[in-house]
């Protein structure tokens, strides 16, 4: 049993999702609350499987608790409550470490199903989000840094992010390359958790830069 | 040149010129007094026996009639016909001299050999046509000791006048070389090194003008004075040759013509100068001129020569030479410009020693100082180059004044043209904005608003069902999520678009249980797809597809896209039951869909596809 910190300040969205956790098999609640502070007090206690939060909250942003629960020793898993799905929100939540996201008015089925591939060890992922990520971890190889840098993504990655931004479902996909659904699913969470590492690593070469951080303590 | 609008008297700048041009006079005239002055402590000879025979030795002291005369003997004066004549001198000695002695002659027209006591001690040249001219040189001999002896010695002095001309002999002195020789040179040096100085000068400059001129031919000034000053050269060899190498007419023809044509170059360079264009004048004064020289040459008679020579054509030729000075001195007068009052003052001593030399050739003045113009051209030459230079300094200014202003205005204009890109820019920015505010606005007005209005009409029907009520808002939110899509920067890549539309209607796809057959491919990149036309795209497609879900009865949907190298297509293919007769289509929103094709000049076909309709979405690779 999975458990699910739900983060989510208009009530009836987060008792309707509340109860969508609480129905699915294999999950249940760990908390269910509307501020940045009382999810820290509840964090405080202890960690849930998975971290499910909106950004846009009264006394802050959901992306403050998706670092601290990826950076706690649990590394717990975290997904986004997003109204539109967009590139421009969901984006620097899934930098800070979130893989992937649900719409608010998601079905039922879809947002059981992709926590549940969550803690499977998988991650659900749509096509804008996918043409981002290629784009940002495998840029259009030109003469200056393709020689010399290493390849972020693997070649199989590349397969598979390039045909989700396509719009072929995992299934498709897992056809068309002769592989299971599941590795097709790790495969994307694979590449989340090199984004995450990218965007720290780069957060922490620009903090040292600024001197915010010593490197020897 | 430039124009220069009504100068005033600059009245420093006068004071300056004046003074300078009385100083150089005052020295000029002191140093000619210096140089001219008789010796002292010799023996001077102011009169002599004279006789007018043709002998070549010495005449007896008894023969013929023998006059007194003084010295100078001026036989113009003395209406002596004959162009030769004998000068007789007794010298008495009680202790002769026992050095070696001189006898200097300072004036003497045109030649002179001397005898003491019968033997020559040397003459200034030819005695033949043409006659050796020394009438503009002083000559100098030596006596060798024991030459004069005790008690009466006699100076023998032979003297022929040049054709044309007129006998004069000056005073004449014995006495030390030691004493005599100095005042000869000094005065050898007034008379010819002075004036070797001065043509050599003139023809410098000349040179210099014209090759001046060859570099700034659109300037004739400079030519014009190189004329001016190769003319008076010409005048000046006149003075210093002393025995000519040519026939005495053609000598004298070249040397009245010279004066001539100098006062004619002197006219038009003026004219030039004060940037006068007279071409008629001009042209008659060459004419006439020219015809001038032709008849003076042509006269055979050489009275009648000298006469119509020293008569008419050196008159004439001087009143010509009156003629620039007086432009040059109203053109002062009239813009006060210094360079002018420079060019007045440089000519005056000109006017003065040429109407000296006009009188002196006509008799009205006595030839004590022989010819005197070739020594104005000191100042002229001054006067003239500093005006020269005056003009060439005005011209660089103006010319480095021009860049100035040419400069800043270029500045200038490239500010202005910097700020008005940056308006246009700031307009353009503006002008892109407001495209995609109204494109938003619309959009919204379109997709969103419409849907709401319609939620809001159906909410308070009481009797509308709810999941009428939750379709409608969910097409509304379905919609917006289309418009923030379709803002996404998506490259031109259609194959991403219609990825981004597949996840949006995941959700209804499921529910209806329909088989989707999804065959993207990689499609062409269409850099010109801007948000409204992806927008566009994505509301037909996603129409399509809804009609299919809502009324094909389908069991699969097939969605394809290829390209061929003018386009990219879409396919979407049902396998259901057709498409509805004509009159019951207007529910699918069909019209709807092909007026947003046209908006965004894409073509939309659909068709029968047995079973089933299949519909065809075409975007131009290169929309013109």
């Amino acid at each position: 049993m999975s458990t699910v910190l739900l983060v989510e300040d208009d009530d009836n969205t987060r008792e309707r999702l509340a109860r969508i956790i609480e129905a699915t098999e294999g999950l249940s609640l760990f908390g269910a609350v509307a501020t940045v502070t009382e999810a820290r007090a509840l964090l405080e206690k202890g960690a849930p499987d998975v971290l499910l939060t909106d950004l846009g909250l009264p006394d802050g942003n959901g992306i403050e608790l998706i670092r601290r629960v990826r950076q706690g020793d649990r590394r717990s898993e975290a997904m986004v409550i997003s109204v539109f799905g967009d590139e421009r929100h969901v984006i620097a939540a899934l930098e800070a470490g979130a893989a992937g996201y649900i719409l608010k008015d998601g079905t039922t089925e879809h947002i059981g199903k992709s926590l549940l591939q969550l803690v499977a060890g998988g991650s659900p992922v749509s096509a804008p989000i996918a043409r981002h990520l290629l784009k940002r971890l495998h840029p259009e190889p030109d003469a200056a840094s393709a020689s010399r840098e290493e390849p972020i993504l693997s070649d199989r990655e590349v397969d598979v992010l390039t045909a989700v931004a396509k719009g072929f479902t995992y299934n498709e996909i897992a056809e068309m390359l002769s592989i299971s659904f599941h590795t097709v699913s790790s495969h994307v969470k694979h590449i989340y958790r090199k984004l995450e590492v990218r965007s720290r690593s780069e957060a922490v070469y620009e903090a040292v830069n600024l001197g915010l951080i010593r490197m020897d303590d | 040149m430039d124009s220069r609008p009504g100068r005033q008297f600059s009245w420093p700048a006068v004071t300056l010129v004046l003074s300078v041009t009385l100083i150089m006079l005052l020295a000029g005239i002191q140093y000619y007094r210096y140089a001219s002055a008789p010796p002292r402590d010799v023996i001077a000879i102011g009169e002599a026996r004279f006789l007018d025979t043709e002998t070549l030795k010495p005449p007896e002291p008894e023969s013929g009639a023998w006059r007194k005369v003084a010295l100078p003997h001026d036989w113009r004066k003395a209406d002596v016909e004959a162009r030769e004549g004998w000068y007789s001198i007794e010298l008495k000695f009680r202790v002769p001299p026992n050095r070696l002695w001189g006898l200097y002659v300072p004036r003497v027209t045109s030649n002179i050999a001397a005898y003491i006591n019968g033997e020559n001690i040397g003459s200034g040249g030819r005695f033949n046509d043409p006659v050796a001219r020394n009438e503009n040189r002083p000559l100098y001999f030596s006596i060798p000791n024991g030459y004069l002896g005790n008690g009466i010695n006699t100076l023998n002095l032979r003297v022929k006048a040049a054709a044309g001309k007129h006998g004069y002999l000056g005073p004449v002195y014995i006495g030390p070389d030691e004493v005599l020789r100095p005042v000869f040179q000094r005065f050898y040096r007034l008379k010819v090194v002075v004036v070797e100085i001065a043509t050599a000068s003139l023809v410098l400059v000349a040179v210099l003008m014209i090759g001046l001129w060859s570099v700034r031919r659109e300037d004739g000034l400079a030519l014009w004075f190189a004329l001016v000053c190769l003319a008076w050269a010409l005048h000046n060899f006149n003075v210093l040759v002393v025995e000519i190498p040519v026939s005495v007419h053609v000598w004298e023809c070249v040397r009245y013509l010279s004066d001539g044509w100098f006062a004619v170059m002197l006219v038009i360079f003026t004219h030039r100068l004060l940037d006068m264009r007279l071409p008629r004048f001009e042209f008659l004064l060459f004419a006439g001129v020219s015809a001038g020289s032709l008849w003076l040459c042509a006269i055979d008679d050489a009275q009648t020569f000298f006469h119509i020579a020293n008569s008419y054509w050196v008159t004439a030729s001087y009143l010509l030479g009156l003629y620039p000075a007086a432009r040059l001195f109203s053109a002062w007068l009239k813009t006060g410009d210094s360079e002018y009052m420079i060019a007045v003052c440089a000519g005056v001593p000109v006017l003065l020693t040429s109407g000296h030399d006009w009188l002196m050739l006509n008799g009205q003045v006595p030839p004590h100082h022989g010819l005197l113009m070739q020594y104005s051209a000191a100042t002229l030459l001054l006067g003239f180059t500093v005006v020269l230079l005056i003009r060439y300094g005005r011209a660089v200014n103006a010319s480095e004044e021009l860049m100035r202003t040419l400069e800043s205005r270029v500045r200038q204009r490239g500010r202005e043209l910097e700020s008005n890109y940056r308006k246009l820019r700031k307009l353009e920015h503006e002008q892109v904005l407001a495209n995609e505010r109204e494109r938003i606005m619309r959009d919204m007005h379109d997709g969103v608003g419409g849907h709401l209005v319609s939620a809001l009409a159906m909410a308070e029907n009481n009797d509308v069902p709810p999941e009428r009520f939750r379709e409608l808002l969910g097409n509304a939110l379905q919609d917006l999520r289309l418009v923030i899509d379709s803002m996404d920067q998506t490259d031109g890549d259609l194959a991403s678009v219609l990825g981004m539309l597949r996840a949006r209607l995941q959700g209804s796809l499921e529910q209806s249980g329909i088989r989707v057959r999804w065959k993207v491919g990689d499609l062409p990149l269409i850099p010109e797809l801007g948000p409204d036309r992806v927008l566009q795209i994505m509301r037909i497609l996603q129409e399509a597809i809804t009609n299919v879900l809502k009324h094909a009865r389908a069991r699969t949907l097939t969605v394809r896209s290829g390209a061929d190298e003018h386009s990219v297509f879409i396919e979407i293919a049902d396998d259901g039951k057709g498409l509805p007769d004509k009159e019951q289509r207007h529910g699918h929103g069909l019209g709807n869909m092909f007026h947003r094709a046209r908006r965004a000049g894409l073509t939309l076909e659909i068709g029968d596809a047995s079973p089933g309709t299949c519909l065809r979405l075409t975007v131009p690779l290169n929309p013109q």
